[in-house]
């Protein structure tokens, strides 16, 4: 007693710890709190625990009927461990810890109110609330596994390893959030992830000061290296095998708890560009889907704001047999291109806007008043051109075969100020445009690591497996811009002639 | 980002934008000049007409033409600009007509502007017509437009090589180029209707003479290689369609005692498609000897009218220019009356067809 007398009074002192009955005080205020002996004289025994965090079943199949069973020849905690069929158990003096362990759903067992020492018993109900599974359905492919990552850890976790069966894929875990307490693991190859990245990621994670973590996004943004950008610095996927991938190249997940996506980085431009389906598809095919996005990408910017430049400035590279059609259907507009092409783009955001916020089962009727009712009555209003309808459509189609959903709000948002651009100055302004834009790609970084990276700096083997996906034969290294220590991902065996002589 | 860096941004933006203001050319609030005609009125007057399309539903188009006398092009500008309801624009300008007093005065005045208007491309044509720009242009009704009716009319006679190639960057080069000539289609009116029906030759800048276009064979000939061209010999026992024509032309220039001695060396392949004789493979033999000596004779001639005139559209003194390198070119041109040019023209019958 004095032991703990004195320690108690230490702590507080030092003021690290609350005192128990703080806690217990804290916590009773709250009404799923249960603090109870199951037995009539009740100093011989106290379980607490939050109702709302622990498993009841159990509680009450598993725990009370073996303590109930044996409370004859209990004498101290230790002879509570040895006959509770659980595993995870802790002693527990401290305050505070008490707190914790209460918040994650352990139940605290006391043999005496006054003692200061607890049995914490691990029942917490982990599932509870949350989906068991999650189909890929926001970033979908045809071939592949539709196992997509859920909102616990633990799980997500389980699907990585189930996928890396070797001990180097190593899981770092932090805790960050004041409030929310959210686990947060770093995931990396040990011997092949570069360390100093490794090193950056965990110095950035541990400086992070937030009081609730809402999504793994929060988290994405906060660790990046440039917060005044709208592209995404970072591969933020649902897809197992996308971040397996990720992690195979040299690069470094990191997973919380509570949300259903991993981030990947050092990312470059390029990575957000690529579907798991350029891999399960022969080269040629894969290589052509990819190069067939990368034109979308350059066509969802730059289609609107060169209409803007033409029609406003530059009539001379209208080929004569088009002049017609275009003017025709400009006839009877009478705004500027400018305020038309404004107007339809923002049309079009909004029925984005709107389709994003629409329960799905209403998001029907939304395509039809979209596409029939807005599109063509505005044509008929004589408030758009026809030919500006098409180059709109097709440009939002564009943008929409990018795989990764915050990239291609990067192009959404890219598109306007290069139309206010080429209002202005015609082609001058959209090269003035490309100009800043190139600037900023240029100088942004990603864990350090450029983000253009096949382009500048200049990377010649990296070509193999950016804007196209070269055969399996050539892509046997990881990229060098990573520096991971094994450069070499696999050895494929070169018989291959001999099978297609024969 | 920190405030300075969005003040800096903010500033080059305002200045740029209030500094810098790109003259506005939405299309449907400009007229497009398609096609523009210049005649001859005085010493220092010409007379312009250009057609401007009006695109009307249905993809017709109507040209309205506008008229006016003027001193220099510009000034027609401004002056044509008070009678047109859009402003006038130049880019889509396709083909310029000189009616052919004016060109015999010279036209490197008015091809000047041409030249110095960015918007206007060089793929531009240039033709010489024989009565007045104005009645031709008026002449046209076309669902096209005048200005691409008469483009596309002289581009596909391009194509077909029924025209040597020309268009303002081949005709100011030849006007640059101190030891060539340029040529240009020339049009006349057959019933009511323009037709390319010669080629117009020009002395610099200045028209003196044409060859019909029937023989316009024989000038792309001489001018250089011909790529699937076609020929109709004709005899007074037989005739014989020879097509798919490919020629090739070697200038071989030699220097003899001080005297220049130049070789043309044509090769020419094609395929008898139509013969009106009995049987093709016996005449085969009679079909080159005729057809090499009759292009021959053209081609002589042709060369003599060319020296007579002192005009080099066939490029022969750049060959000499370059092949010899000690004359300067003052003395190819005082040379070039008087130097030999013989021909070598040899015809390789690839094909006569088949026959049921």
């Amino acid at each position: 007693m004095v032991l703990f007398f004195n320690k108690h009074n230490k702590k507080k002192l030092t003021n690290k710890s609350k005192p128990i009955k703080v806690v217990f005080e804290q916590a009773k205020k709250s009404s799923d709190f249960h603090q109870y002996s199951p037995f009539d004289d009740s100093d011989r025994l106290l379980i607490s625990y939050y109702k709302s965090m622990v498993d009841v079943e159990k509680v009450n199949r598993l725990l009370l009927p073996s303590i109930q069973k044996h409370i004859g020849k209990t004498t101290n905690l230790d002879d509570i461990k040895n006959y509770i069929p659980f595993d995870d158990l802790h002693i527990v003096k401290d305050g505070s810890d008490v707190q914790n362990k209460l918040m994650q759903g352990y139940a605290m067992i006391q043999l005496n109110e006054l003692y200061t020492q607890f049995l914490a018993v691990n029942i917490e109900n982990n599932g509870l609330g949350i989906r068991k599974n999650n189909d890929t359905e926001n970033e979908f492919t045809v071939v592949g596994p539709k196992v997509g990552f859920i909102e616990n850890m633990d799980v997500n976790i389980h699907l990585l390893r189930n996928k890396i069966s070797i001990s180097d894929l190593v899981i770092e875990e932090v805790i960050i959030g004041s409030m929310s307490k959210t686990k947060v693991a770093i995931a990396y190859l040990d011997g092949i992830t570069n360390p100093q990245n490794i090193q950056t990621v965990r110095q950035r994670l541990k400086d992070i000061d937030l009081d609730v973590v809402f999504d793994n996004s929060h988290i994405d943004q906060i660790l990046s290296d440039n917060s005044n950008t709208i592209f995404p610095t970072f591969l933020s996927t649902e897809r197992i095998d996308k971040a397996v991938f990720s992690l195979v190249q040299g690069q470094i997940a990191v997973l919380s708890n509570g949300s259903p996506y991993v981030i990947t980085g050092p990312a470059t431009l390029m990575n957000f560009f690529i579907t798991p389906e350029d891999y399960y598809f022969p080269w040629i095919i894969g290589s052509f889907f990819r190069v067939i996005r990368y034109f979308s990408v350059i066509f969802s910017i730059f289609a609107t704001p060169l209409y803007v430049a033409i029609l406003t400035f530059h009539y001379e590279v209208i080929p004569e047999v088009l002049l017609g059609p275009l003017i025709n259907s400009r006839a009877n507009v009478p705004f500027p291109p400018v305020l038309e092409v404004i107007f339809m783009e923002l049309t079009i955001e909004l029925l984005r806007e709107a389709g994003a916020r629409l329960p799905t089962k209403v998001g029907q009727t939304l395509g039809i008043v979209g596409g029939i009712v807005i599109g063509q009555a505005t044509v008929e209003a004589a408030l758009t051109s026809n030919i500006l309808l098409i180059i709109v459509a097709l440009s939002a189609l564009a943008s929409f075969t990018t795989p990764n959903y915050t990239m291609s709000n990067a192009i959404r948002v890219l598109r306007f100020p290069f139309i206010v651009t080429a209002a202005l100055w015609g082609g001058l302004g959209i090269a003035i445009g490309m100009v800043f834009l190139f600037g900023h790609l240029l100088r942004l970084k990603s864990f350090g690591t450029p983000y253009l990276v096949p382009l500048f700096p200049f990377r010649r083997k990296n070509f193999r497996d950016s804007f196209i996906r070269s055969s399996f034969d050539y892509t046997t290294a990881r990229s060098k811009f990573l520096r991971p220590l094994k450069i070499r991902r696999y050895t494929p065996k070169r018989d291959r002639e001999d099978i297609n002589n024969e | 980002m920190p405030l300075k860096y969005v003040a800096f941004f903010i500033l080059i933006f305002v200045s740029i934008t209030i500094n810098f203001t790109m003259p506005k050319r939405i299309i449907d609030k400009i007229q497009m000049i398609t096609v523009a005609g210049y005649d001859y009125v005085d010493e220092n007057t010409l007379k312009g007409t250009i057609a401007t399309p009006i695109f009307l539903q249905k993809g017709e188009i109507q040209d309205i033409l506008y008229t006016d006398d003027a001193s220099m092009i510009y000034d027609l500008d401004t002056k044509l600009n008070t009678e047109a309801s859009e402003d006038l624009e130049n880019g889509k300008l396709a083909v310029v007509l000189f009616n052919e007093e004016l060109a015999k005065h010279g036209v490197k005045d008015y091809t000047d502007f041409l030249l110095r208007e960015p918007s206007i491309g060089s793929g531009l044509y240039l033709a010489v017509t024989e009565g007045s720009t104005n009645e031709l242009l008026s002449s046209i009704k076309s669902m096209k437009g005048a200005g691409v009716y008469l483009s596309d009319l002289i581009k596909h006679n391009i194509q077909s090589q029924k025209h040597p190639d020309t268009n303002l960057k081949t005709f100011t080069y030849s006007l640059e180029c101190e030891t060539c000539d340029p040529f240009l289609p020339y049009f006349r009116m057959v019933d009511g209707k323009p037709k390319i029906d010669a080629i117009a030759l020009f002395k610099k800048d200045t028209y003196i003479d044409q060859i019909p276009i029937e023989d316009s064979f024989v000038f792309n000939l001489l001018n250089g290689d011909i790529e699937n061209g076609d020929y109709v010999l004709e005899r007074k026992e037989f005739k014989a369609a020879i097509q798919n024509i490919d020629t090739d032309r070697k200038v071989i220039v030699n220097q003899q005692n001080g005297s220049i001695n130049i070789l043309l060396d044509i090769e020419i392949i094609g395929v008898i498609r139509e013969y009106t004789g009995n049987r093709v493979l016996r005449d085969k033999g009679k079909i080159k000897k005729d057809l090499e000596k009759e292009l021959h004779k053209k081609a002589e001639e042709m060369i003599k009218n060319f020296q007579e005139k002192n005009i080099d559209p066939i490029g022969i003194k750049e060959q000499i220019r370059s092949k010899i390198r000690a004359l300067t070119i003052k003395q190819i041109n005082d040379q070039y009356p008087a130097i030999t040019i013989n021909m070598h023209i040899t015809y390789t019958n690839l094909e006569s067809g088949t026959r049921r």
